[in-house]
């Protein structure tokens, strides 16, 4: 039987007077690879942010393998991996400096051998003495998936993992996300409002409208239900429609 | 390796290598050295006076440095400590933050399975581990220094006095790194973050204590006893309520007396370092005002 890797219930964010989160409730299955899709706004990244512990919701509840994020943020922390938008570095220190610091704040004690091997599962060794100043966009976001899965995490959240990235990259990285689930057996949280990429990617979708989950069911399954739509743009825009 | 040695051991890696630290670092020590040769040149010079006073009128007048401490010579290091020391603190340790939110690595750290204390305790024990060898040197140079203007080396007594003096400066320079920490995490821009901790800096080494010390003005810079040449009530409650915060009177008072100057009276010299202990306490837990949230702010240059 397949347990619940994340769920939230009635999960609620407000800024102000201005609620980017309203209510959600959630549930991600362990093994999944789930794409949670909105326009710019809508509140994926603070509930991806609340989730990873960075904010703290105004009301409702989220737990993350077994650790709730309000009263253990640690436990949640040990099970968690983060590759944030833009993931940035210490541009001053190499690519295996900054590993080896973000390793051992994972707790993990003599981090070469797990850098080397990360890099080998991730295929791109040689850099390691190479300062983070000279890496591209493409590169940047390789180590930053490279950090996130150092202490082998059991849930493995990205934000908007393909932006900014030339078609080559995305496809490496599409490929990555795959394998991260397949071989590894990574629950992988993504945000993105690219739907090619959830097409060939996920496994099942979420949809956030101006705080609001108004959607939720298995790829699968939502191909399924609804035949008029050729693509899942088309359904995208669709569910959005009526739900307006 | 727990999170908070490992923050500390990443910040004296960042301190080593950048520019400015080490220019203020260079700076410093050179002041420690030149501190040496400034009191030198002024014994020299009054004792040259004096040999002359003696050969013209054949009198023997008292040598007003006859029975003074080889320390007297380092007197000018409080003033540096004072005025380049806590700049440097202010800076190194508002840059500390600043370099993290400025490369954006905040966010990836938060993430990690390390508290927002250990965080923010691993920078301040950083900082002040490479202060501490920033006033370790400039203790060596110093020591040397002394031994070769006054042609002896100091006693151990002696020694241990100097090497009193900066453990008590880098107790002294602690509440202003942690006013560079706070001001680094909480500022919205770099610039702000910079400036904000100098005019702390100001009120702290001019202002309080020129408002402080208005009834002894000439205390403002050099260590002088502190008795009060005027009796008016006014000082007397403007000295009573500033002088307790203002922690750079107590501790040239306090440097004063382990450096064996001249003109300083020990008497409440105890009750000093204890003011300067409370402030020290007040800062770390100042420390307090650094929230997740502030540190997750973007900042603007």
């Amino acid at each position: 039987m397949t347990d619940i890797a994340i769920t939230t219930t009635d999960l609620t964010k407000h800024y102000g007077d201005v609620a980017a989160l309203d209510s959600v409730s959630l549930d991600v299955m362990e093994g999944e690879v789930f794409g949670l899709l909105g326009h710019n706004g809508a509140g994926k990244t603070t509930t991806v942010s609340i989730l990873t512990t960075l904010l703290e919701p105004t009301s409702g509840t989220a737990v993350v393998n077994g650790h709730d994020v309000a009263a253990d943020s640690a436990g949640v922390r040990r099970s968690i991996g983060y590759l944030p938008e833009n993931v940035q570095f210490y541009d001053g220190l190499t690519m295996f400096e900054n590993l080896s610091f973000f390793g051992r704040l994972s707790g993990i004690k003599k981090p070469a051998d797990r850098i080397h091997e990360v890099l080998e599962f991730l295929d791109f060794t040689g850099h390691e003495s190479q300062r983070m100043a000279t890496f591209s966009k493409g590169m940047r976001q390789r180590v930053g998936i490279a950090q996130a899965i150092l202490h082998d995490p059991a849930v493995l959240f990205l934000d908007e993992p393909t932006s900014g990235l030339d078609p080559t990259g995305v496809r490496m990285l599409r490929e990555t996300i795959t394998r991260l689930n397949t071989e590894l057996g990574m629950t992988i949280f993504m945000n993105t409002h690219l739907l090619a990429e959830v097409t060939k990617t996920c496994t099942s979708i979420g949809i956030l409208r101006e705080g609001r989950l108004i959607y939720r069911d298995s790829l699968e399954q939502t191909l399924l239900s609804f035949p008029a739509q050729d693509s899942l743009e088309e359904i995208y825009l669709h569910i959005g429609s009526v739900q307006a | 390796m727990s999170n908070v040695f490992l923050v500390a051991r990443q910040e004296i890696r960042f301190a080593l290598r950048e520019r400015l630290a080490v220019a203020l670092l260079v700076i410093f020590l050179g002041m420690a050295v030149v501190s040496s040769a400034i009191g030198w040149a002024s014994h020299h010079t009054v004792t040259r006076v004096y040999d002359l006073t003696v050969a013209q009128t054949g009198r023997a007048i008292p040598n007003p440095f006859a029975d003074t401490s080889p320390l007297e010579v380092v007197k000018n290091t409080i003033i540096y400590v004072v005025l380049i020391g806590a700049l440097l603190a202010i800076v190194v340790g508002a840059r500390s933050f600043i370099r993290d939110r400025r490369s954006g690595v905040t966010e990836l750290i938060l993430s990690r399975p390390t508290s927002l204390r250990s965080y923010v305790i691993g920078k301040l024990i950083g900082v002040q581990a490479w202060l501490g060898l920033v006033l370790a040197a400039a203790a060596a140079a110093t020591w040397i220094a002394v031994w070769l203007v006054e042609s002896a080396p100091l006693s151990g007594g002696q020694s241990l006095r100097l090497l009193g003096f900066f453990v008590l400066a880098w107790v002294f320079l602690l509440p202003f790194v942690a006013i560079g920490l706070i001001a680094g995490a909480r500022s919205g821009s770099e610039s702000t973050a910079l400036l904000a901790p100098v005019l702390v800096w100001v009120a702290f080494v001019f202002v309080l204590p020129q408002l402080g010390t208005a009834q002894n003005p000439t205390s403002l810079l050099n260590p002088v006893p502190s008795a009060a040449p005027t009796g008016d009530l006014f000082f007397k409650i403007n000295h009573a309520v500033l002088q307790p915060i203002s922690f750079t009177e107590h501790f040239k008072h306090v440097a004063g007396v382990l450096l064996q100057l001249r003109d300083i009276d020990p008497a409440g010299a105890g009750r000093d370092l204890a003011f300067l202990l409370v402030m020290v306490a007040v800062s770390v837990a100042a420390l307090a005002l650094i929230t997740r949230t502030a540190v997750r702010r973007p900042l603007y240059a």
